[in-house]
Formats: structure tokens, sequence, C-alpha cells
């Protein structure tokens, strides 16, 4: 448990600074800094800067081969913002810009840094 | 055709590990008994749920027959929160409960349904890390407050919340760890808490199988009715192949 736990941390790490060399502090808006488990990673574009829309990431992504995650819960086809996102004060437009990539220990550093090679390029079109 | 198949998913289910797949088989195969037979067949099914029960038991540092296997984390959820709820009231008189406004919803919606049944529910705020404040809990705490439900890790941002923090020992605490489970060091009497979620599927297990730690003493009605397994509280006949597979 220990192994995994390590592993996943320089993943999320890893993750994190590369998002963080690759876009303004203020673009990209990491979820829960303060206190967090390493083995999810949860993060915004920032709404003032992109278009809310983490379902369509999400369906590029899966195009390119990365399957994630939104802050997002969809029920019976319709997609509603995520609840959590909207109990700590943000706005829905914030809940439908969030994505959020949880790890295993089998993932890699190549993974996440193909990751976000995608991800720069895709959200480039995303913005405002 | 894009080659490439990188899964970032892990929170919502994760790989099989190939062990658990191996140690599962048997009890698919040739070991089919039931668990409550007398004979060899029987047996056999219930040595293997018993010791899976003793695995689970000494991870999170509680005694084995404080371990109910369910069908995963929402059942999980509705069992211990609808049980500990009811049973509460039914002996005290006790008719407030407790949670997060962060909640997955098996929690929420076990709320929610309580409500309509005559419990008041308090649903506090999270600050902007997404964990609910001390100083929201403790406000919300009243004579009539029976339980109080917070997850341990958030599954949608990640966030951690230290239950041994709520020091009211007056209330019975619930803990959904459903994305703590086998990921983070979990010692249910160092967190202080009466109750805990968890579900093998997170954690390179099967899906439809998960537990219920409920601390003994613990005032709680069973949730599903028929013969006696899991000491009267969950009927059904068990699922040994997926109890296996969770251990």
């Amino acid at each position: 448990m220990e192994d995994n736990f390590n592993k996943v941390s320089s993943l999320k790490t890893y993750f994190t600074d590369k998002l963080k060399s690759n876009f303004d502090d203020d673009n990209i808006l990491i979820n829960s800094k303060r206190n967090s488990t390493p083995y999810i990673l949860s993060f915004t574009l920032n709404p003032d800067f992109y278009k809310s829309d983490s379902q369509a990431i999400l369906m590029n992504l899966d195009v390119n081969g990365i399957a994630a995650s939104s802050g997002s819960a969809c029920a019976s086809g319709t997609v509603k913002p995520s609840h959590v996102i909207l109990a700590s004060g943000k706005s829905a437009e914030y809940a439908n810009g969030t994505l959020r990539f949880s790890f295993n220990a089998e993932n890699t550093f190549k993974e996440v840094e193909y990751t976000i090679d995608i991800l720069t390029r895709m959200i480039e079109k995303f913005k405002k | 055709m894009n080659e490439t198949n990188i899964y970032f998913d892990n929170a919502a289910t994760t790989k099989m590990h190939p062990k658990v797949l191996e140690k599962m088989l048997p009890y698919l195969t040739d070991n089919y008994g039931n668990a409550s037979a007398v004979h060899s067949f029987g047996r056999k099914a219930r040595v293997a749920i018993e010791d899976s029960r003793e695995i689970i038991a000494d991870f999170i540092n509680a005694d084995p027959g404080e371990i109910y296997f369910t069908s995963g984390g929402s059942e999980s959820n509705n069992f211990i929160i609808n049980g500990i709820a009811k049973t509460e009231f039914s002996e005290s008189g006790r008719n407030h409960l407790i949670t997060s406004k962060s909640e997955h919803h098996a929690v929420l919606h076990t709320f929610e349904k309580l409500q309509k049944e005559g419990f008041t529910a308090h649903f506090i705020d999270v600050d902007e890390d997404f964990i609910p404040t001390l100083e929201n809990i403790n406000t919300g705490i009243n004579n009539s407050t029976s339980l109080i439900s917070l997850m341990l890790v958030n599954n949608e941002t990640g966030s951690l919340f230290d239950l041994s923090k709520i020091k009211n020992k007056n209330l019975y605490i619930h803990t959904d760890a459903v994305q703590g489970f086998g990921k983070i060091q979990i010692d249910v009497k160092k967190l202080g808490v009466d109750a805990l979620s968890a579900s093998a599927h997170k954690l390179y297990g099967p899906k439809g199988i998960g537990i219920a730690y409920v601390k003994s003493g613990t005032p709680m009605e069973s949730f599903i009715l028929g013969g006696g397994q899991e000491r009267n509280r969950r009927a059904g006949t068990e699922n040994v192949a997926s109890i296996v597979g969770f251990a």
C-alpha cells in the first residue's frame, strides 16, 4: 500500500508541476490544494478564459486514447453541474470546467507527459 | 484508430488484479457450496468467508464480528445510515442527522429519504477546499443528533477530511471511505468512527462487493430481511467468490 501511495504521489506531483509550467497559474485552477489524496487530481479551466465544457474535452481526450472524468455527474443523459463543486460556493460554470484524473500505481510518467501534451494543444481550442 | 490506451479514471473503477481473479476462480467453479450448509461444500465456503472477514478486519484494526459484507459502497452507505438513524430513534428518540453537501449521492439521497420519513437532516457547507469545517460541524450538532456522516476522501476532488477531529462522542460517526480504503492507512479506532463503508472494485477487486464496518454495540437494524446471514443484519446467500476477491 505504501509503495503504491508513493508512486501515485509522484505521478500527481509530476502532473501538477507540468500543468503549472505549461499554463499560467490563473488559467488552470487546481482543486483541493491544501489537503487531498494523491490518487485524485481535480482541476478547473478558469471560466474567465475558457469555455466550460469538460464533456467535450473528455471526448477529445478519449479520441486520443486517454480516459479521464469530469466533476459532473451524468444522470439520465443530462449533465448537471457537480454538487460537490457547487457545495464549496463555486459557480455552475466553474463546475462544468472541472476535470478529474485519478491514478493507479501502474500509470507511468510517460502517460502523464503524453496527456499533458494533448491537453496543452487541446485546451488552446477552448479559449474564449 | 488510436493505439494509445491510458486509464486515468481509477476513482471510477480499477482493473482487477490477476491475483484476485486467480483467488476467486475456485469459488466460481468447484467450491460452489452454500456457506450456511453443514456439509463439506458449505464448510469450504464458510471458511473462505470468515478468513476474508478476518483479513479485512485486521486491515482497519477492527474485529471480524464488526465486518459485514454488502454489494458495495452504495449499499453500505444505505445500510449504515438507515440502520443507525432508525434504531437510534426507536431506542432514544434522537432524530437529527448531519452530513455535508459534498457527499456521494448514496449518502445524500439516503438522508433526503429519511427527511421525508420525518427525520431532521442538516447538510453542512464545505470550504473552498471542499472540506467541512469543524465550526460548521459543531454548530450543526444538537441534543437530538444521533448520527453524523462525512466522507474520508471526496470522490470528485480528492479532498481529505480527518474524522478524528470530531470530538463529540455523544453521537455515532459514519464515514464513506470508498476512495480511501486500501489507499491510505485506516485505523477505525484512531479515526474514532463507529461505522465505515468501502468497496472492492476501487482497489483492483471485483465489482458488486463491499463492506460495512459497524463497531460492536452500535444500534443498527437489518437492511435486507431473509435468512440469518451476516449476523441477522444482511440476509442473502453470501457472494463467496467476490468476498474472497475483496480480501
